[in-house]
């Protein structure tokens, strides 16, 4: 029995090892998909338009100028973004977590159908008392916080993937 | 024999130690981005809790932005969950890196 046991041991012993030398054949063995710099410039102008956006809601609460009407075009605009850097980090092999993440980023500025109590910062707006004089003060600093915690995750991950040689 | 020399005795515990270096300076990284980030999520989370109670957060209002947490939350962990991955991938790697010059000083040429 032990005997049995031994031989079984050196075969498996000596796959792992090829296997090892195998892998060693290889320059090195990714995880995760390399750095994007389109992915980092389309968040970082992504999160700046959002954040301008913000602030001019802030400056001009009360007046027409914050009402959702008058702001229709940029979340179509977001929208549309959003839409073009999904299918990019889609298009990325090892993109689990970063196209988690532009999702995220989604359903947190614009929605998740499937939510009808709302997740995002359209659905704040959309708010009946909310339409027309746009997102009061103390609600619309909180909802920021959120989003630019949304998008330092997305951010954070994508230049992690540096891995160091042009950081 | 030096104690940098990688032999097949000390093979194991040189590919050990070379992971191990990698994924200890990667992982505090992630680490320290955890920490940051979860102390961002309770201070937004109490202003939610305060801004209802004062009655400048309505009760519609309170609910989406918690969704909205939840969803921050969610993405912290799945950045961290990237992250760790760079981690262990830096480990590997590194213990490649150790096979590789082990065997290539063996052969006496760059053969992997």
């Amino acid at each position: 029995m032990e005997k049995r046991t031994m031989n079984l041991m050196i075969p498996t012993k000596l796959a792992l090892m090829l296997l090892f030398l195998a892998l060693a054949g290889c320059t090195t063995v990714r995880l995760v998909s390399d750095y994007d710099e389109v992915t980092d410039k389309s968040l970082t102008e992504i999160q700046k338009k959002t954040d301008d956006f913000m602030e001019n809601l802030s400056k001009h609460h009360g007046t027409s100028a914050t009402s959702l009407d008058s702001n229709k075009e940029f979340y179509e605009e977001i929208e549309r973004d959003l839409r073009i850097l999904s299918f990019r980090v889609g298009a990325v092999p090892n993109n689990k977590q970063t196209i988690e993440l532009v999702e995220n980023l989604k359903v947190g500025i614009l929605g998740d159908p499937s939510n009808p109590t709302g997740t995002s910062l359209k659905e704040l707006h959309q708010l009946q008392k909310n339409r027309d004089n746009g997102i009061p003060e103390t609600t619309l600093r909180i909802a920021q916080r959120i989003i630019n915690q949304l998008f330092t995750a997305a951010l954070s991950l994508e230049i992690a993937k540096k891995r160091g040689e042009d950081k | 024999m030096s104690n940098g020399e990688i032999t097949a005795d000390n093979l194991g515990d040189k590919i050990f130690d070379a992971s191990k270096s990698e994924f200890g300076a990667k992982f505090g990284l992630v680490k320290k981005y955890l920490k940051t980030e979860s102390e961002k999520l309770a201070i937004t989370l109490r202003m939610i809790i305060e801004g209802r109670a004062t009655g400048e957060v309505t009760e519609e209002e309170a609910k989406i932005l918690l969704n909205m947490q939840k969803l921050a939350a969610k993405s912290v962990l799945t950045a961290a969950e990237g992250m760790s991955l760079l981690a262990v991938e830096a480990a590997i790697n590194a213990a490649l890196a150790v096979v590789k010059d082990f065997v290539n000083s063996k052969v006496g040429f760059p053969l992997l």
